[in-house]
């Protein structure tokens, strides 16, 4: 008789799956409240003459889900924001209060300051800012498109040089990529994180137990960060041949690995997802680990 | 020296005949063809989509194993099956849902070469709709350099726009062309629409 291992593999997986989730940003009741108090304080916004497609009613309901709800931050279809989305999970999780002042200071001045960091976006991005369509959920979502349409035009890296001006479409292009450097200078910017890493845009790194040493790295830190070649993590062609370049970012929940494959269950595009991959897949697509540590002063 | 020369042209003009794009009347035909499967599926899918969102694919060429994404409120599931396993009944009953209705689906899926269904949010004058989306694999675009190897139906529950070159469009008024993964769609008929892709999804 085949000893069933699928059976006790699907019955382990259900029970982390429904017990071992981490409470993501469960510490930060209190920077719930008071940055829903500041949007309760805050009252009707008028329009903002900076940004002319971002409706004020729209921004303080998408705010508020953010604060509430970082889970459902959606960078939208087919768009280069899961960069930034990943960073906003971790930002809007631990730092909502923060970020529901910076964002109504920039939605009614059209510049901030987000701790060291002066954001004056373009023109063309102002303008942008609230007529993304056929993205999703993202389409209704104009907070959500005025803080991706920022971060993506302040913070530039290597990958961006050839397309450093937004124009129409340029959310899906090189304009809104991200490189390996660039995320982790925004997470040092932007979060009162110690940010550690390894990896780069090109090679793998020379991790030798993967499971074991994310585990590790979930254990000691705050957030966990990996930088994927998702060409093969949600695959969407039958192509044999495939980029072997990492082009997404996750933010890790939890790992283990039962009868040699790989229990992962990370956060991405508005959801949490556990899914089961072979060791050799994980292997092949990962290119970076991030991890991150509040600095105790925050 | 000739007959190196008639090689290279040989694989020339195979490398221009699988370039060139399919003629676009191809998925209309397969609609056509496969509408009772097509139109079931839909009906299937539709009636288990309401309460238990699921999405299924095909990443095997031989179709033969199944991935299943299962949405909960909390997480999403993805789990991969061999067709012939026990383990897809046990998982899906698990999961409270109707175990054969979903095993019918994947079957159909895998009787017309469809790799993907899913049910896809879009939007319109800020209120949230949605659509049936499936991808087709068919042989006659599996060629070694095409490009666009999918077709990609998209089924609404109301009657949507067309302009006069029977495209998508977005609102009624504003003649916008609607576009879905940056794609333009036709129009088969009033409540069914399709393109030729490079993505299945």
């Amino acid at each position: 008789m085949k000893f069933p291992f699928n059976y006790i593999s699907f019955f382990f997986l259900f029970i982390i799956s429904t017990c071992a989730l981490p409470a993501q940003h469960t510490g930060n009741a209190d920077q719930q409240k008071l940055a829903i108090d500041f949007l309760d304080s805050v009252g009707e916004i008028k329009q903002s003459i900076h940004w002319p497609r971002v409706k004020p009613d729209n921004l303080l309901q998408n705010l508020r889900r953010n604060i509430t709800h970082p889970v459902f931050v959606y960078a939208g279809n087919n768009t280069n924001f899961c960069g930034y989305a990943a960073l906003s999970y971790s930002l809007i999780g631990n730092f909502p209060n923060r970020y529901a002042r910076f964002m109504v200071e920039l939605y009614t001045k059209g510049k901030a300051n987000f701790r060291e960091t002066h954001f004056n976006p373009s023109s063309t991005v102002k303008k942008a800012a609230g007529s993304l369509r056929f993205k999703g959920e993202l389409d209704i979502n104009q907070a959500d498109q005025l803080w991706f349409l920022s971060l993506a035009d302040h913070f530039k890296g290597y990958v961006n040089w050839i397309n450093l001006r937004f124009h129409p479409g340029d959310e899906d292009r090189f304009w809104a990529a991200t490189n390996f450097a660039k995320f982790n200078r925004m997470l040092r910017k932007m979060c009162d994180y110690e940010v550690e890493a390894v990896g780069s845009d090109l090679l793998r790194p020379g991790i030798r137990d993967i499971p074991t040493f994310l585990s590790k790295k979930m254990a000691e830190n705050d957030q966990v960060f990996l930088y994927l070649n998702n060409t093969i993590l949600h695959k969407k062609d039958h192509n044999k041949i495939r980029k072997r370049i990492p082009t997404h970012y996750v933010a890790l929940l939890s790992i283990s690995e039962s009868n040699g494959l790989i229990n992962l269950t990370y956060w991405d595009y508005g959801f949490r997802t556990l899914q089961q991959l072979p060791l050799k897949t994980v292997k092949k697509i990962l290119f970076g680990v991030v991890w991150c540590k509040k600095k105790s002063s925050s | 020296m000739r007959c190196n020369q008639t090689i290279f042209v040989l694989l020339l003009a195979c490398m221009v005949v699988s370039c060139a794009s399919a003629p676009k009347q191809f998925p209309v035909r397969y609609y056509k063809q496969h509408e009772a499967t097509l139109t079931r599926m839909e009906r299937n899918y539709s009636k288990l989509y309401i309460g238990k969102p699921i999405a299924a694919e095909f990443l095997d060429n031989g179709f033969k194993y199944v991935t299943i994404e299962i949405k909960t409120d909390s997480l999403r599931y993805i789990y991969e099956f061999g067709m012939d396993e026990r383990r897809i009944n046990d998982t899906l009953h698990k999961y409270g849902y109707d175990s054969a209705a979903v095993l019918k689906l994947v079957r159909d899926m895998q009787s017309i070469k469809c790799t993907w269904i899913n049910n896809l949010d879009y939007y319109v004058d800020g209120t949230k709709q949605n659509m049936i989306y499936m991808s087709i694999r068919p042989q006659v675009l599996d060629l070694p350099f095409a490009r666009k190897k999918y077709y990609i139906l998209t089924f609404y529950k109301q009657p949507q726009y067309y302009d006069s070159e029977g495209r998508l469009l977005d609102r009624k008024n504003r003649r916008r062309l609607r576009k879905i993964n940056n794609e333009v769609f036709r129009r088969i008929n009033d409540r069914v629409c399709y393109t030729l892709s490079a993505k299945f999804r």
